[in-house]
C-alpha cells in the first residue's frame, strides 16, 4: 500500500516538474518563442490604463483625423457599448463594454518571421485604441492564438476561439494557404474575418479581403514588367494554391501587354529544390519572372540566377518577396538581391508618410509577443488592417448585429474607408465584392543601402 | 547539352545529400534495426551548431573559423549519435535504464532549481496554496533534489527495460524524437531561415559552357568521399561485427559480439554522417527549421533501393532520385517532377525487390 502511494506521489511529482523545466518561458532570458498561452492582449481592465505619454507619439498622432471617432465627445454614446444592439451577440459584453476579438497567427514555426510583427500590429491597433478611449463606449479585448503555420493547429484556434472565447470577429488572420481551411467554422458561426492576409477571394460572407490577392499583386508586377520593357514572361510557383495564383495572374495579364509566356515552373511546397525550375527559366530565355514562393525558395532563386549569370526583373507579391524587410532578401547574397522587385499591398515601413510615422512611433515604443520581429513591415500591414477595422466598427453606430456588419460593410463601396497606408477599401456586396481593396503598388530592393523603395504607384491592375 | 549538363550536376547535388542521409538510416538499421525517422533531423543539429560556431557574432553566431566550426559539430554529431543510443535507444533495446535514469534525474533537477526559483510551481498548481512566485533558492533546491531522487527511482523501477527487443517502440522513439529535436532547435536558434556560409558559397567556374558551382562540386565530392569511408567501414573490425549483427543478430550475440557496443558506434557514425549530410546541404540552400523535411524522406527511398543493407545501393539510390527529378524538371516538366522522380524508384522495385543490393532480405514485420 505505502509502496503504491510511494508511486502516484512520485508520478504527480515528475510529471508537475517536467511541466515546470519545460513549460511557460515568459521569462525574457528562455527561448525564441514566447509561449503562446500567456499572449492574450490586454484584458478590459488594462484597457483604462492612461494613453501613452505624448512624447511617445508623434504629434501628428494625437490629431483626430487620424483615428476613428472613438475619442469623442459622451453624447456620441448616449448608451455606451452596444447602445443599439439587439439582445445578444457573441463576443458583445454590453454591461462591461467589452468587445472581444480574434486573431490567428504564426508567432512559431516556420513562419513565425511574419507572425511575430503580424500579431505585433494587431496589438498595437488594439491597445491604441484602448488608450483612447474605445469607440462607442465599447474597448476591445483581443484574443490570439499562435497556429505555428499549420492547417490543423489554426481549424483548432479558429473553433477555440469561437466556442471558447466567443470573439465577436477575427482580425487579419495570417497563413494564405491555411485560411480557406478555417472557413466552414468560421461560416458556422456567421463571424466574421476582416483582413485575412493574402489568400484569394472565395465569395464568402463572413470574410472581406482588404489586401489585393496574390494574382492580383502578380498581373501589377507583370504591368510593372511590360514598363520596363520585357517582353519574355516566366513563372516559378509552388505546386499549390500560391503557384496557382501566380500561373493565373500570367495568363491574364501577359496577353493585355502582348507578353510571350516562355515558362511556367513549379517547386515543392517546402523543399530547397529549385534548381530545376531555375534552369528552365534559364534556358527559356525570359527577361522579367514572376515568383510565387516561400522566402527561403525566392531567395535560392535569386542566388542560382545569379550564379547562372542570368539577370531578369524578378518580382513577387508582397508577402513572398518581404517587401519592406530582410527576410527573403536577407537569404540572397547582396549582387543576387540587388534590383528585386516586391508588389506593395500597403505603405513602406520606413515611408515618411503621417500615418506610417505615427504607427512607427508606436512600434519602437511597444515591448509587447512579437517585439523582436525581425519583419516590421508585417506589423505596419496589420495595424493598417485593424484601424480599417475600426473605422468600420465606429461606423456601426453601435449597432453590433451582423447584419449590421455586412450591410455597413458592403455599403463601403458608396463610401470607401481611407487608410494611407493602404489601397482603398470599398468592400461590396457579393458576388465579388468582398475583395475590398484594388491595386498594388511595386517596390524595388536596393542592396548597397539594403533599403526597400516604392517605384510605382498604387495602380490596379491593367485591362 | 549544356543545359543537361547543368541538370544532371543539379541532380547529382541533390542525390548526394539523399544518398547520406540514406546512408545514414542503414548503418543504424544495420546495428539496431530500426528506421531512424530522425536521422536528418539529428543531423540538422549539427548544422545549425556548425553555424552557430562559426556564425557571424551580430547574427547570435560564435565567429569561430569555418574549418573549426565543422570539426567540432561533426565531433559534437558523433557524440550525440552515442548518446542518444546510449541513453534512449538501450532501455528499448533490452539493457539497462540506468543511464537514462541518472541523467533525467539530475537535468530535471537541474532545470527545476531555475524554474522553481524564478516561477514557483508550474500554473496548474494555482490551486496550491503557497505564493504564485518563485521559491528563496534554498527551498528550490531542496525539492529539485526530491525531484531528482523521485525521477531516477520511477525510472529505474516504473520504466522496465524491454525483455525482448521490439521494433515498434524503437520506431516510435525515433518519431518522438524527430519532433523533439525540431522544438529544441527552435527554442534555441529561432525559427528565421538563415545562411549559412561556406567558403566556397557563391563561387563559380566555366566547364565549356556551363556554369558550376563549387559548392555543387564539393556536395558531391564529399558525398563519395564518405561512401568510400563507409564501405571501408565496413570492412574493418567493428564493421564486421555490425554485419555479422545485420545479418543474424542472435547468432552474433552467442558468438560474444557486445551488441550494445556495436550499436553505440553505428548511431554515432550515422549521426556523424547525417550532419555532413546537413551541413552540405544547407552551406548550399538555407538553414532553416524545414531543412530536414525533404531530406528524409529522399533518404529513406534511397535507403529502400539500397534494400536496407547496400551501401552501394543506398549511395546509387539517391543519386538516381536527385539526378530523376532534375531531368524529370528539365526536360518533361517542373510539375511532374517529383511523381516521375517516384516513379523511377517504384519502376527499380518491379524489377529488383531488393532494390540495387545483391540480395534481398526477408524481415519479419
Amino acid at each position: 500500500m505505502m509502496s503504491k502511494l510511494l508511486k502516484v506521489l512520485a508520478l504527480l511529482f515528475a510529471v508537475a516538474l517536467v511541466a515546470a523545466a519545460c513549460g511557460n518561458d515568459d521569462d525574457d532570458d528562455g527561448g525564441a518563442a514566447p509561449a503562446p498561452e500567456a499572449t492574450e492582449a490586454p484584458a478590459p481592465e488594462a484597457t483604462e490604463a492612461p494613453a501613452p505619454a505624448e512624447e511617445d507619439m508623434p504629434e501628428e498622432d494625437m490629431a483626430e483625423e487620424d483615428m476613428p471617432e472613438e475619442d469623442m465627445a459622451e453624447e456620441d454614446m448616449p448608451e455606451g457599448c452596444g447602445y443599439a444592439t439587439d439582445g445578444d451577440v457573441r463576443g458583445v459584453d454590453k454591461e462591461n463594454g467589452v468587445i472581444t476579438i480574434g486573431s490567428s497567427q504564426p508567432f512559431t514555426g516556420r513562419a513565425a518571421v511574419a507572425g511575430e510583427g503580424l500579431i505585433a500590429g494587431i496589438i498595437i491597433a488594439v491597445e491604441e485604441v484602448n488608450a483612447n478611449g474605445g469607440i462607442d463606449g465599447c474597448t476591445f479585448e483581443l484574443v490570439w492564438e499562435d497556429d505555428r503555420f499549420e492547417i490543423e493547429q489554426m481549424v483548432t484556434n479558429v473553433r477555440k476561439m469561437i466556442e471558447q472565447d466567443n470573439v465577436w470577429a477575427f482580425v487579419g488572420t495570417a497563413g494564405s494557404q491555411a485560411i480557406p481551411s478555417t472557413y466552414p467554422d468560421i461560416e458556422a458561426a456567421g463571424t466574421p474575418l476582416w483582413g485575412p492576409v493574402s489568400p484569394a477571394d472565395q465569395d464568402i460572407q463572413e470574410v472581406y479581403l482588404t489586401n489585393p490577392t496574390r494574382t492580383e499583386q502578380g498581373r501589377i508586377c507583370i504591368d510593372h514588367f511590360a514598363e520596363q520593357g520585357a517582353t519574355k514572361v516566366a513563372a516559378i510557383g509552388q505546386d499549390n494554391e500560391l503557384g496557382e495564383e501566380a500561373f493565373n495572374a500570367i495568363e491574364m495579364q501577359a496577353p493585355v501587354h502582348g507578353m510571350e509566356i516562355v515558362a511556367k515552373e513549379e517547386v515543392e511546397v517546402l523543399s530547397d529544390a529549385v534548381a530545376p525550375a531555375v534552369l528552365s527559366v534559364i534556358d527559356s530565355g525570359a527577361d522579367a519572372v514572376l515568383t510565387a514562393l516561400d522566402g527561403t525558395q525566392n531567395g535560392l532563386v535569386l542566388d542560382q540566377f545569379h550564379e547562372a549569370g542570368f539577370d531578369p526583373l524578378v518580382c513577387s507579391d508582397q508577402g513572398s518577396a518581404g517587401a519592406g524587410g530582410q527576410t527573403t532578401v536577407g537569404l540572397a547574397v547582396p549582387e543576387a538581391a540587388d534590383g528585386y522587385l516586391g508588389a506593395l499591398q500597403g505603405a513602406l515601413p520606413d515611408s515618411d508618410m503621417d500615418f506610417v510615422q505615427h504607427w512607427l512611433g508606436m512600434w519602437e515604443a511597444y515591448d509587447g509577443p512579437g517585439a523582436e520581429s525581425l519583419a516590421p513591415n508585417f506589423s505596419l500591414q496589420t495595424y493598417s488592417i485593424s484601424r480599417a477595422f475600426f473605422e468600420l466598427f465606429d461606423r456601426l453606430d453601435g449597432d453590433y448585429s451582423y447584419e449590421n456588419f455586412h450591410a455597413t460593410a458592403e455599403a463601403m463601396v458608396d463610401d470607401p474607408i481611407l487608410i494611407p497606408a493602404m489601397p482603398v477599401l470599398a468592400c461590396g456586396p457579393l458576388p465579388g465584392g468582398h475583395g475590398c481593396a484594388s491595386g498594388a503598388g511595386i517596390s524595388e530592393y536596393d542592396a548597397e543601402t539594403m533599403t526597400w523603395t516604392q517605384v510605382r504607384d498604387f495602380l490596379p491592375p491593367a485591362s | 547539352m549544356d543545359q543537361l549538363l547543368q541538370q544532371i550536376v543539379a541532380g547529382l547535388e541533390s542525390g548526394s545529400s539523399y544518398s547520406l542521409i540514406g546512408l545514414a538510416i542503414v548503418v543504424i538499421m544495420k546495428s539496431t534495426d530500426v528506421p531512424n525517422f530522425a536521422m536528418a533531423e539529428m543531423g540538422l543539429v549539427a548544422a545549425f551548431m556548425a553555424w552557430f560556431l562559426s556564425g557571424d557574432p551580430a547574427l547570435g553566431g560564435v565567429g569561430w573559423p569555418f574549418w573549426l566550426a565543422i570539426v567540432l559539430a561533426l565531433a559534437f554529431a558523433a557524440v550525440f549519435g552515442a548518446i542518444t543510443q546510449f541513453l534512449l535507444v538501450r532501455p528499448l533495446t533490452g539493457l539497462s535504464n540506468q543511464p537514462l535514469a541518472v541523467c533525467a534525474s539530475i537535468g530535471l533537477g537541474y532545470a527545476s532549481v531555475f524554474f522553481l526559483n524564478k516561477e514557483g510551481l508550474p500554473t496548474f498548481f494555482d490551486w496550491f496554496p503557497v505564493t504564485d512566485e518563485g521559491f528563496p533558492l534554498w527551498v528550490a533546491t531542496i525539492m529539485a533534489v526530491v525531484t531528482v531522487a523521485l525521477t531516477y527511482l520511477m525510472i529505474r523501477y516504473w520504466v522496465k527495460p524491454l525483455s525482448k527487443v521490439d521494433h515498434f517502440p524503437l520506431l516510435l522513439l525515433t518519431i518522438g524524437l524527430n519532433f523533439a529535436l525540431g522544438s529544441v532547435i527552435e527554442n534555441l536558434w529561432g525559427s528565421t531561415p538563415k545562411r549559412f556560409d561556406a567558403p566556397w558559397s557563391g563561387e563559380t567556374f566555366d566547364l565549356g559552357n556551363t556554369r558550376i558551382g563549387w559548392d555543387q562540386v564539393v556536395t558531391i565530392g564529399v558525398g563519395i568521399a564518405i561512401a568510400i569511408a563507409m564501405a571501408l567501414f565496413f570492412w574493418s573490425k567493428w564493421g564486421v561485427r555490425m554485419r555479422a549483427i545485420a545479418e543474424d543478430g542472435h547468432t552474433a550475440r552467442l558468438l560474444g559480439i557486445n551488441a550494445g557496443r556495436v550499436s553505440l558506434i553505428a548511431w554515432a557514425i550515422g549521426t556523424f554522417v547525417a550532419g555532413a549530410a546537413m551541413i552540405l546541404n544547407t552551406s548550399s540552400t538555407v538553414l532553416e527549421l524545414g531543412s530536414a523535411e525533404g531530406l528524409i524522406l529522399k533518404g529513406f527511398i534511397a535507403a529502400v533501393l539500397g534494400g536496407f543493407t547496400s551501401l552501394g545501393g543506398t549511395f546509387a539510390g539517391g543519386l538516381l532520385i536527385g539526378v530523376g527529378e532534375a531531368l524529370a524538371g528539365g526536360q518533361i516538366s517542373t510539375s511532374l517532377q517529383p511523381t516521375i522522380a517516384l516513379l523511377v524508384v517504384v519502376v527499380v522495385l518491379l524489377v529488383a525487390p531488393g532494390g540495387f543490393s545483391r540480395t534481398a532480405r526477408t524481415r519479419e514485420v
